[in-house]
């Protein structure tokens, strides 16, 4: 065997021996699939499946654990203008507490979770120092994440801003989601100021 | 560097693109090693009905063999039906995968927050949806609401209950 060979097939050895060592860990790729619960055709459709909308800053990321060992992002959304239900011109659905009927908690930070490890879920992940108007549904879980909420329809919900929100909120904000085509592409400050929006303070 | 070469050989062709304009479906960059998957379903009742029939319109339609093992130690992936809220997801499909683009894990939860209020049928199409993403298959953009669209609930909805040409096809180029 000439020397070449020999350097060609211990090079080629070490690769094969490499690629096996890297493959044998669970590292490399991670994704969360979903297979979503309802497409909106309409912004109504998508308020009347919404518990609250606001606008604000995603400004926080963290990963928690959900009841069955599944991963969430949590998002923490600094709020800067809040629309209850009854600006949306949101009818309460259900007659019990479940939805609609509650008073809302109004708060300046609202934690907004989503499906999947952070940037690796079924929808795009909520980016830090970005603004957003998100229409949200309450959790519906237990415990400590009772007053968190899913962003409603996993992406439907998420529009963000195509500039950098003032005090008075973005002047336009473009719908993120590519399967919703039913919603508008994008709601400008005029729309928006028409649904009685509220500044938590 | 020859290490590094290889691993960006081996990332450069990781693509979850469709695979031609033409291809209305999708795969994920990862599937089995072979055609014959076996899963273990942590779950009993309506949702263990929904793997099951799930599993077999995959096995009965396609080139691929999808088994329910009773044994937790001889899955390659696992199932289990969970209130995970409103998350806006009837199921979700968490998968990992190794450098030679092979599933290392896959964890199908079907959403009883939603799913408990579905008939039988509709429960076997998010099942089939979840399980079609288990075997490495992505989403959909074939026309006639097919079970990997976006939303399978939605395809059930507009009558689908079974699998079209785009999911066998799918699966059949894929094993
Ligand atoms: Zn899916």
């Amino acid at each position: 065997m000439n020397l070449n060979l020999r350097h060609s097939m211990t090079v080629l050895a070490t690769v094969l021996a490499a690629t096996v060592f890297l493959t044998s860990a669970c590292t490399g790729l991670v994704q969360t699939e979903g297979s979503r619960h309802h497409i909106y055709a309409s912004l109504d459709e998508l308020i009347g499946d919404s518990d609250l909308a606001i606008e604000g800053t995603a400004v926080d990321q963290s990963t928690i654990e959900d009841a069955d060992g599944g991963t969430l992002t949590a998002v923490t959304l600094a709020t800067t203008i809040q629309y209850s239900p009854r600006g949306l011109g949101l009818k309460p659905v259900d007659t019990g507490a479940a939805r609609g009927a509650a008073p809302l908690r109004t708060s300046k930070e609202v934690l907004v979770l989503q499906v999947g490890a952070p940037g690796a879920g079924p929808a795009p992940a909520l980016k830090a120092g970005t603004d957003y108007l998100l229409f949200l549904t309450r959790s519906g879980l237990k415990g400590k994440l009772t007053d968190a909420y899913f962003v409603t329809g996993g992406v439907a919900g998420i529009f963000e801003a195509a500039d950098r929100a003032t005090t008075k909120g973005a002047t336009s904000l473009a719908r993120t989601s590519n399967e919703d085509t039913g919603l508008p592409e994008t709601l400008t400050r005029d729309q928006l100021d028409q649904w009685n929006p509220t500044r938590p303070s | 560097m020859l290490l590094a070469l290889a691993s960006a050989v081996l990332a450069a062709s990781v693509s979850w693109a469709t695979p031609t304009l033409a291809v209305a479906y999708s795969h994920l960059p990862c599937r089995w090693p072979s055609s014959s998957v076996k899963f273990y379903a942590n779950t009993s009742g309506a949702h263990l009905t929904a793997f099951t029939s799930g599993a077999s319109a995959w096995t009965g339609a396609t080139a691929a063999t999808l088994t329910r093992v009773t044994s937790y130690s001889s899955a390659q992936f696992y199932g289990v039906a969970a209130y995970d809220g409103n998350t806006g997801y009837d199921g979700q499909t968490t998968w990992t995968c190794n450098l030679l683009l092979q599933f290392s894990t896959v964890n199908v939860v079907l959403n009883r927050t939603y799913m408990d209020s579905y008939g039988a049928t509709e429960k076997k199409v998010i099942a089939m949806h979840e399980l079609g993403h288990a075997m490495g298959l992505d989403h959909s953009t074939a026309s006639g609401y097919p079970v990997m669209a976006s939303s399978a609930g939605n395809s059930y909805n507009h009558g689908t209950t079974t699998l079209k040409s785009d999911g066998i096809t799918s699966t059949n180029t894929r094993y």
